[in-house]
């Protein structure tokens, strides 16, 4: 009755509003999540009118009359909020959504408007994608993502690849410091642990003008959690187990604030994982142990228009090799290749043994950012990290226990950055410096594979980006200056300090169109260059990992090559956008192509006779290489309860001047999932998922030259050692179930991979060579989440 | 305000963490010295002493080898030597040694094999030539080594190789060759079985 009137009263003074007044009433509102943070790129409808969030998550409607309107708020990720309000309000709406369970993220619409690609394109691993990957390496999570597929070596090693680039042409931020590992390595996966993320973000697309040339190929952003601003103790736990290599996995986070400062946070973390030998459907693969032990710690203060932050973090980890994988001869590799079963097969063991590996790497944050009125924000970054990596091999007694590698790698990045916004422009205009310093720790008794040596980078760069209209414009520019100093030994007896100078740049464009408030185009012309590696200039000698010869461009034939053959790889990428993203179905397509002057790779020039038989000889040399290629995924919400979410990548490569293909390209791939959602009386969210990874035979492989046909190879193409392995068809499961309790939640989760038990290798796995892929795996997780807020 | 307490501190640690930084970075790394690889094969000899039989003359020890000489761990054609022919109807106590001659001073791989001889296994392998070889020596579990064999000529003149091939099977040692393991030396030398000798 009383709510009659009312409305009575409301709909009475509404109506004489609109006879006696004007439409002039302003209605600015800001779009955030629960955790505070606000949504840029959101889309708010009103009567059929729709604008889009500012990078503040704010928005403006004019011209409205007094009186009820309704509203209705998207987000992709988030659930569609659809409310009315009375105007005039006295004060700016705030329109909070409520994270939706998916499986799939879509494209990140506007992303962080200062720091990455909005024009790149860019995918979002959630917190809640990254869950399910809970355990499981960085390498292994980020396989997700269309057009993101993984180097592996044996099933502990995953190594990112974007696009078909990867080792050192794509960059990893670790918390806004660049990543400095040996990444150059085949075989070095990055050391990050997953567990410190709460969001990854893959920029597939030259980033190089934002960070150097190491992100020539993308850029991974690892992110951790904000620091929360409440001053009460909170965190979460995550435990799983897994059957296929009886590891276990524990992480834990702990934050609060301090009740005598105010503004004042901290966090800390640590994560542990053991893990034995796993098994393909066949058989043992003996020595393929993991395990790890890391911690970070996090200290943040923050006012209004300045804060600052610091942050360590320390990764240690051990992991095996394929004991079969161990050849040292071309006869024991060609006869391992040519086995159906690894030469070497024991029993299950938690046990690691040579050949292994075993990386220590601490990183240490500082950061600090201040606001400046009518300028923007400056932000300064230092990071200090120290990499030690050994790698152990099988020595004769007298050589046991001694590294067969090891190597020390000092780096330090200092950012500087000012993030700046003027009327519809936004920028961030900066420099970049790195120092590194790495050398070979003595005492291996073997000649190391890379040689010591300084290298200093410093560039300087500018981003504008432009809103106008539905139009959203890019450009950027950077130069960069590199100083490379090697300690090298000619003939293992004099030492030389060539160094060297390169001085290069690096340009951007790029445009966004928003067709309607459904769908956009987005297109990114990038062009970059990038100096070769230390490891492409000086690589020596035999390396028994590859069961090859490896000599740097600086190598060849025994002399040093004269400095001034050395060209830089230029590389321009076009990468064109399209995304459309409706009530119950959403599709993201992008498809590329890119052309590389002067690409690094790996030729073949013949063989060598050693004392322990033919070696293959590979030099590295510069061709003109194109890779092109198309991906993305589609998203259907079925019915209230089911949806499907479909990924799928293709890529061609090609080595242009020799008419060739290039080595370890990945193939094309797809996988479909269907999700059953519930969500019970009790307020209970309950999943069950069925997906279905298909790989297809890499057509475009090597031809094929066995380790006994090498001395007889006469050609200049570049082969394999066995052909590419066949396609596959796997069938993985997953239920899932998050209970709220109180005001914290507790998510378990039953995983199954591999479900048929499926024989297969993978023709991005360096050991296909000697071993199928793991068999049947069940994961049980865990995770307990009692963050004060969110 | 307890703030600019907390600011003052970061800062102090900033800059504190900044100076160790620049520290480290002027100390660290001195120039590195050259390797010495201690596990590396360079010379492999083989030694080959007739039998005779009471009252004969003392014959000429045959050798077959390679000597890196140029240390470029390649087997250059070169670097391979014979000393010369094997006769006839003859028996020859071969022996074994494998040297590492890259650092300052020799080292004796052969000895450690016979003191990892349990690892180890000398396979050989002849093609065309008339020579039959049998190991003598063995390892303390009683499985065959190969340092030291017997080589035996059959009465016809030939020619052929002989590959020796050094088998390293640590826990996997059967007696067979191949077998299981690794190669770590392989080695073929021309032969020839000539008359004469007497």
């Amino acid at each position: 009755m009383i709510r009659g009137s009312i409305f009575l009263l409301f709909w009475g003074l509404g109506f004489s509003a609109l006879h006696g007044q004007n439409c002039t009433l302003v209605l600015s509102g800001v779009v955030q999540d629960k955790g505070g943070n606000v949504l840029p790129g959101a889309t708010v409808l009103l009567s059929g009118k729709a604008i889009v969030t500012s990078a503040n998550g704010t928005f403006e409607f004019q011209e409205l009359c007094p009186g009820k309107i309704e509203l209705t708020v998207r987000y992709i990720g988030y659930q569609e909020s659809q409310f009315e309000i009375g105007l005039p309000l006295s004060e700016q709406l705030v329109v909070t959504l409520i994270h939706s369970e998916t499986t799939l993220d879509a494209v990140e619409v506007s992303g962080n408007i200062t720091h990455s690609g909005l024009t790149n394109a860019t995918y979002r691993l959630t917190q809640e994608e990254l869950d399910h990957f809970g355990g499981r390496s960085l390498g292994e999570a980020l396989n997700r993502v269309p057009g993101v597929s993984a180097l592996q070596t044996g099933p502990a090693i995953f190594k990112p690849v974007i696009d078909g680039l990867h080792s050192q042409r794509i960059l990893i931020l670790n918390n806004g410091i660049r990543q400095e590992g040996q990444q150059w390595g085949i075989e070095h996966a990055p050391e990050i642990d997953p567990f410190i993320a709460s969001e990854i973000r893959v920029v597939k697309g030259s980033e190089a003008v934002r960070y150097g040339s190491d992100a020539i190929g993308g850029v991974i952003i690892v992110d951790t959690p904000p620091m929360h601003q409440a001053q009460k103790f909170g965190g979460e736990l995550n435990a799983g187990i897994f059957s296929n290599d009886r590891m276990g996995v524990f992480s834990g986070l702990l934050e609060g604030g301090f009740k005598k400062f105010e503004n004042t946070n901290w966090r800390i973390q640590s994560s542990a994982k053991k893990g034995g030998d796993y098994s393909a459907p066949d058989y043992v693969l003996s020595n393929t142990g993991v395990q790890e032990l890391n911690f970070s710690g996090a200290l943040g203060w923050q006012e209004d228009d300045h804060g600052a932050e610091i942050y360590f973090s320390s990764f240690n980890t051990e992991i095996g090799i394929l004991r079969a994988s161990h050849t040292g001869s071309p006869g024991d590799l060609d006869s391992a290749i040519r086995s159906p079963q690894p030469l070497y097969i024991e029993d299950f063991t938690y046990a690691i043994d040579p050949p292994s590996q075993k990386i220590n790497h601490q990183l240490l944050k500082v950061s600090g950012f201040k606001k400046i009125s009518g300028v923007g924000t400056l932000n300064v970054l230092y990071g200090g990290q120290l990499n030690q990596r050994k790698e152990y091999d099988i020595r004769r007694q007298s050589q046991a226990g001694k590294a067969a590698l090891s190597l020390k790698l000092f780096s330090n990045t200092l950012d500087v950055f000012l993030d700046h916004r003027i009327a519809r422009m936004e920028g961030s205009i900066g420099i970049n410096g790195t120092y590194k310093d790495n050398s070979n720790v003595p005492g291996t008794d073997i000649r190391p594979l890379i040689p010591n040596y300084k290298q200093f980078n410093a560039g300087l760069f500018i981003i504008e980006k432009l809103r106008k209209n539905n139009w959203l414009l890019e450009a950027g520019a950077r130069v960069d200056h590199q100083y490379l100093q090697v300690l090298t030994f000619i003939n293992n007896q004099d030492l030389v300090k060539p160094a060297f100078n390169f001085t290069y740049v690096s340009g951007s464009l790029g445009a966004s169109y928003y067709m309607n408030d459904f769908a956009r185009i987005t297109s990114h012309l990038g062009v970059s260059m990038r100096p070769p590696h230390v490891s492409e200039l000086y690589s020596e000698g035999l390396h028994h990992g590859a069961a090859a010869i490896e000599r740097g461009l600086m190598n060849q034939d025994g002399f040093q090559t004269d400095q001034s053959l050395i060209r830089k790889e230029v590389s321009t990428k076009l990468t064109n956008g399209f995304q459309f993203i409706g009530k119950s179905f959403s599709l993201e397509v992008s498809a590329y192509a890119n052309h590389i002057s002067n690409y690094v790779f790996l030729k073949p020039t013949g063989s060598q006779l050693t004392i322990r038989g033919y070696f293959p000889v590979f030099d590295y040399a510069q061709t003109e290489a194109i890779l092109t290629g198309i991906d993305g995924l589609v998203h259907w919400d079925l019915n209230k309860h089911v949806e499907y979410a479909g990924t799928f990548a293709y890529l061609y490569a090609k080595d242009v001047t020799h008419n060739d293909v290039l080595t370890f390209i990945p193939p094309a791939q797809m996988e479909h999932a269907i999700t059953w959602h519930q969500l019970t009386k009790r307020n209970q969210d309950f999943f069950i998922t069925i997906s279905v990874p298909v790989a297809f035979t890499q057509t475009r492989a090597p031809i094929t030259v066995y380790p006994s046909e090498v001395d007889e190879y006469e050609g200049s193409k570049v082969f394999d050692f066995a052909p590419a392995p066949d396609g596959y068809v796997l069938l993985n499961t997953e239920i899932g179930v998050k209970f709220p309790l109180k005001d914290r939640t507790l998510s378990i989760a039953l995983e199954g991979q591999n479900l048929l038990n499926t024989s297969y290798r993978v023709y991005m796995n360096r050991l296909r060579y000697f071993a199928d892929e793991p068999g049947m795996n069940f994961m049980l997780r865990v995770k307990y989440n009692f963050h004060s807020h969110e | 305000m307890k703030n600019q307490t907390l600011l003052r501190m970061l800062n102090r640690l900033t800059l504190f963490l900044f100076v160790i930084t620049i520290s480290l970075i002027a100390a660290c790394s001195d120039d590195p010295e050259s390797t010495n690889e201690e596990e590396v094969i360079t010379t492999v000899l083989v030694a080959l002493d007739p039998e005779e039989a009471a009252g004969e003359d003392e014959g000429e020890i045959i050798t077959l080898s390679w000597d890196d000489v140029n240390l470029d761990a390649i087997v250059d054609a070169s670097e391979v030597t014979v000393s010369g022919p094997l006769f006839t109807d003859k028996t020859y106590d071969a022996t074994i040694q494998i040297l590492n001659k890259s650092g300052d001073s020799e080292i004796d791989i052969s000895q450690e094999i016979e003191e990892e001889a349990e690892e180890h296994i000398f396979c050989f392998a002849v093609s065309d030539a008339g020579i039959s070889i049998t190991i003598q020596d063995e390892d303390k579990n009683g499985l065959p080594l190969g340092l030291k064999s017997i080589w035996s000529t059959t009465s016809l003149e030939s020619t052929g190789t002989v590959t020796i091939t050094l088998r390293h099977q640590p826990g996997v040692k059967t007696g067979d060759c191949p077998g299981a393991g690794e190669t770590d030396a392989t080695l073929t030398f021309p032969v020839a079985v000539t008359f004469g000798g007497e």
